[in-house]
């Protein structure tokens, strides 16, 4: 399928994408994960050809692209605010590419009513694009790049504009739908969460770099490198040698020394005044914050060596300030590379 | 490929003949001499006209200023019926010919105007009691009458953009009405009076139609002298000198203008609206009194026009209209004044098809090429700058020779209408241009539209509105350009500004009727265009 060789690219001066290597597997969905200003979005407009100047090389089924323009790629390309055809009605839009490559105004017609229907946009052939809710532009948008079956679907922070209720049942949806379609894809979006619910593999960008290229479950659980770990929303990344506490805690994980300089500890595997127990080890110190978020608290506890240790909990007996104990599973202690 | 286009059509007719100008007047024999220009300044004459134009500029500019700012408080601060209607009607006296304009005081205030006949009629006098024609009053009366609502439109925006917070909270503090206007209105708004007053000071400074009809020579400004010392007196390297010395005047404004410009736009969008109905007494008559003074001052000139046009002795007469067809006597005129009818529709038609491929190209360029923009928008702005008399003067000098003699051809004037017109065009496109979000393009493209594709499918018809806005911009300045028109015109292709000017210049009653019924005519055309772009302009928009 698609495959990125050393890929590098620059505006002007600003270096925006470092040797990007990866390759997409046929029907795969592949999140880009990164902040803004990391590379993903750039990323996408070379592989769609809307930026021209690159090093390394780029190819689709074993053929080059790099003269290839734009409009001959058969690509989808969904962009952050749709960028709807503001002239044309729904059905207008959703038929665009197939006008483009020379499908007859019946087979258009035939293929934009059915792809509505599927896409819940039935009745609406007819509408305003001016005149849609967020949700229904989504679908529009998605609905215009689907319409031709691209080679490949490329979706640039497709939820980006939407509410945040929205955007979790429309990330179920995307990926219900791409699924359907049989599509390689690749979803760039900012939201790990997002990427959770919609990746087969979640690459992380950092500064024109690919940091980590993995499944959802995967890069959640063995994070490879600090800003990964704290993209992904983790906290209690301490350097080994911080006191004696996190060098005891590395040394009894079996990180051995020398290959992880900086530690994570998964707030999945801390425990609130929970007895001592065998592959954990024992801290005490006071609670110093508790949030309540529903179904849970998030809570932190500055331990006695002064390091600071977030992690959720379902009940809460202990108030702000009192002296409490955490254990600490082995398992859950993880060697990290400064990137 | 295709920019070159517009670059050449710019380079043969504006940077040629500007450059014979100055060829002309540094060396009218072919050697360096500059003594053109030490008469400009040694001569008393010469030194007053410059010092004249500056001085009529400044004072048609202070009166419009001072008449529009009050005018702008009561639009920004009230809200009343109509007024977005009368705030869009009093813009119609900007976007008519300085012809009509002229014409249309001296129908009111001239001395065959509507008041002289009232006052004979009600005095039983025998001779014109308003002595306004010649005067410099006359002058700057038609000058604001021009230019007010184009101040008002571009404080009242600002100013309503501003809020009122800043007040309120001086009012707080304990400022009563006078240091509200002295430490907080005047200097918040100040960029916008400058803006408005360097633009409306440009149009003043450059004003030739009004001068010329209402003026006469007495009271020259550049543009009547340099028309005077080319074609009356024909000297060429005098009048080049003028047109130099005119040329520099302009660009330095431009600059002016162009930076305040600049400001305008950094610190507009902020406030919001603050408008309310009048609620005492004293608001409700300020109010009222604004908008028919308003109302007064800018139709009744206008409707004077037409009415003086209908009423010869006495009575209602058509003869004005009738006469149109009939070529008259002498050496007035060679051809009927229907036929200049039809010659300016029709070059209007030419101009219009000229000018608005060539702004859309030129408006592709200026947003494409970024880098290059910074050279080439003010390129496409100069001819904007430059007076229609020192176009008309180029062209007459420039284009006399092989292999471009288009001296005595009739798409001369076609061209130099389209070179006028070509800023207008572009400043309608653009606007919309740069409206367009680069994504739409993209996902065309990448949805398999060819570059052509992009643009016939997606560009041209979100443009559409403003192509509408710049052709009718190009056909209605076309219409009523006589600077230009006035040097390049053969006996032949006279336009309708310049057989009203013939007309309204010679004795008698007859073809001072036809020259208003002309004026009409022109009026309703232009009228016509101005309601178009009006309407479109919510769609389209355009930025001036």
């Amino acid at each position: 399928m698609l495959t990125l060789a050393e890929v590098s690219h620059a505006y002007g001066d600003v270096v925006s994408l470092r040797a990007v290597s990866l390759s997409l597997q046929p029907g795969e969905i592949l999140c880009l994960l990164g902040p803004s200003g990391c590379g993903k979005t750039t990323l996408l407009r070379l592989i769609a050809g809307l930026e021209a100047e690159y090093s390394g090389s780029i190819s689709f089924e074993g053929q080059d692209l790099s003269a290839l323009p734009v409009h001959q790629r058969g690509f989808g390309l969904m962009f952050q605010d749709f960028a709807l055809f503001p002239h044309l009605d729904v059905a207008g839009n959703i038929a665009y590419g197939l006008k483009q490559r020379g499908i007859s105004r019946e087979a258009r017609t035939k293929i934009t009513r059915d792809l509505a229907a599927r896409i819940g946009l039935a009745g609406l052939e007819k509408r305003d694009v001016a005149a849609l809710s967020g949700g229904q532009k989504q679908r529009v948008a998605l609905a215009r790049s689907l319409a031709p079956e691209p080679r490949l679907l490329m979706l640039d922070e497709p939820l980006g504009s939407l509410d945040a209720p929205l955007r979790d049942a429309l990330a179920l949806e995307l990926r219900r739908i791409i699924k359907q379609q049989g599509i390689s894809a690749i979803y760039v979006t900012h939201d790990h969460r997002e990427a959770y619910a919609v990746a087969d593999r979640i690459g992380v960008m950092r500064r024109g770099a690919l940091e980590q290229l993995d499944a959802p479950h995967a890069l959640y659980q063995r994070p490879k490198t600090a800003f990964v770990a704290r993209f992904l929303g983790m906290t209690n990344i301490f350097p080994r040698q911080q006191n004696a506490f996190t060098q005891a805690l590395a040394a009894a994980s079996g990180i051995p020394r020398g290959q992880g300089e900086i530690i994570l500890v998964h707030p999945g595997g801390i425990a609130l005044n929970s007895p001592p127990r065998a592959g954990a080890m024992q801290a005490h110190g006071k609670l110093s914050s508790a949030v309540f978020r529903g179904d849970y608290y998030d809570v932190a506890v500055t331990a006695a060596e002064g390091m600071r240790l977030a992690f959720p909990v379902k009940e809460l007996a202990a108030s702000i300030g009192a002296k409490v104990s955490v254990s600490i599973d082995y398992a859950a202690v993880i060697a990290l590379r400064e990137s | 490929m295709l920019y070159l286009l517009p670059l050449a059509f710019l380079g043969v007719f504006y940077l040629y003949p500007l450059l014979s100008i100055f060829d002309i007047s540094l060396r009218p024999a072919g050697t360096l001499d500059l003594s053109a220009f030490a008469r400009l300044f040694l001569s008393d004459t010469y030194l007053r006209t410059l010092l004249f134009t500056f001085y009529q500029a400044l004072l048609s500019t202070a009166v419009t200023l001072l008449l529009a700012l009050p005018c702008a408080y009561i639009f920004v601060r009230y809200r009343f019926p109509g007024k977005s209607l009368l705030l869009s009607l009093a813009t119609l006296p900007f976007v008519l010919p300085t012809v009509v304009v002229a014409l249309a005081f001296s129908a009111l205030l001239g001395a065959r105007g509507l008041v002289n006949d009232l006052l004979r009629a009600l005095f039983t006098l025998d001779y014109s009691p308003l002595q306004l024609e010649r005067t410099l009053a006359i002058i700057i009366i038609a000058h604001v009458f021009y230019n007010f609502a184009i101040a008002l439109r571009i404080i009242t925006a600002y100013w309503a953009a501003l809020g009122t917070e800043a007040e309120e909270a001086a009012s707080c503090l304990g400022a009563d009405w006078r240091a509200l206007w002295r430490d907080i209105r005047l200097p918040l708004i100040r960029p916008a009076l400058l803006s408005a007053g360097s633009l409306v000071f440009i149009f003043n400074f450059t004003s030739f139609g009004v001068v010329l009809l209402l003026g006469g020579i007495r009271f020259a400004t550049l543009e009547v002298q340099i028309y005077y010392q080319a074609v009356n007196i024909f000297n060429l390297p005098l009048a080049a000198a003028l047109s130099i010395a005119q040329i520099l005047s302009m660009l330095s404004l431009m600059v002016i203008y162009t930076s305040g410009q600049k400001k305008l736009q950094l610190s507009l969008r902020r406030g919001g609206a603050s408008a309310r109905l009048p609620r005492r007494r004293r608001e409700k008559l300020m109010v009222f009194s604004c908008v028919s003074l308003m109302a007064l001052f800018l139709f009744t000139p206008l409707l004077a026009l037409v009415a003086r046009s209908l009423f010869a002795g006495g009575a209602i007469s058509f003869d004005g209209y009738r006469a149109l067809a009939e070529r008259s006597r002498g050496s007035l005129l060679f051809i009927p004044p229907v036929a200049a009818i039809g010659n300016s529709l029709r070059f209007a038609l030419l101009s219009m098809l000229a000018a608005l491929p060539l702004g859309l190209i030129s408006a592709y360029m200026i947003h494409r090429q970024q880098r290059l923009a910074r050279l080439f928008d003010p390129l496409f702005m100069l001819p904007l700058a430059t007076s229609a008399v020192t176009l008309g003067f180029g062209f007459i000098v420039a284009l006399d020779e092989a292999p471009l003699n288009l001296r005595a051809s009739v798409y001369i004037i076609p061209i130099a209408h389209t070179l006028v017109a070509l800023p207008f065009v572009i400043r309608s496109i653009l606007p919309s241009l740069r409206a367009i979000p680069r994504a739409l393009g993209e996902s065309a493209q990448v949805l398999g539209a060819t570059p052509w594709h992009v643009f016939t499918s997606l560009d041209l018809p979100l443009l559409a509105p403003s192509l509408v806005v710049g052709a009718t911009f190009a056909f209605t300045v076309s219409m009523g350009e006589f600077g230009a028109s006035l040097f390049v015109a053969q006996r032949e292709s006279v336009t309708i500004p310049v057989v009203i000017y013939r007309l309204f210049g010679h004795p008698g009653f007859a073809p001072y009727q036809q020259a208003l019924a002309m004026c009409v005519v022109l009026m309703l055309v232009c009228a016509a265009g101005f309601l178009l772009i009006e309407r479109l302009r919510g769609v389209g928009g355009g930025e001036f």
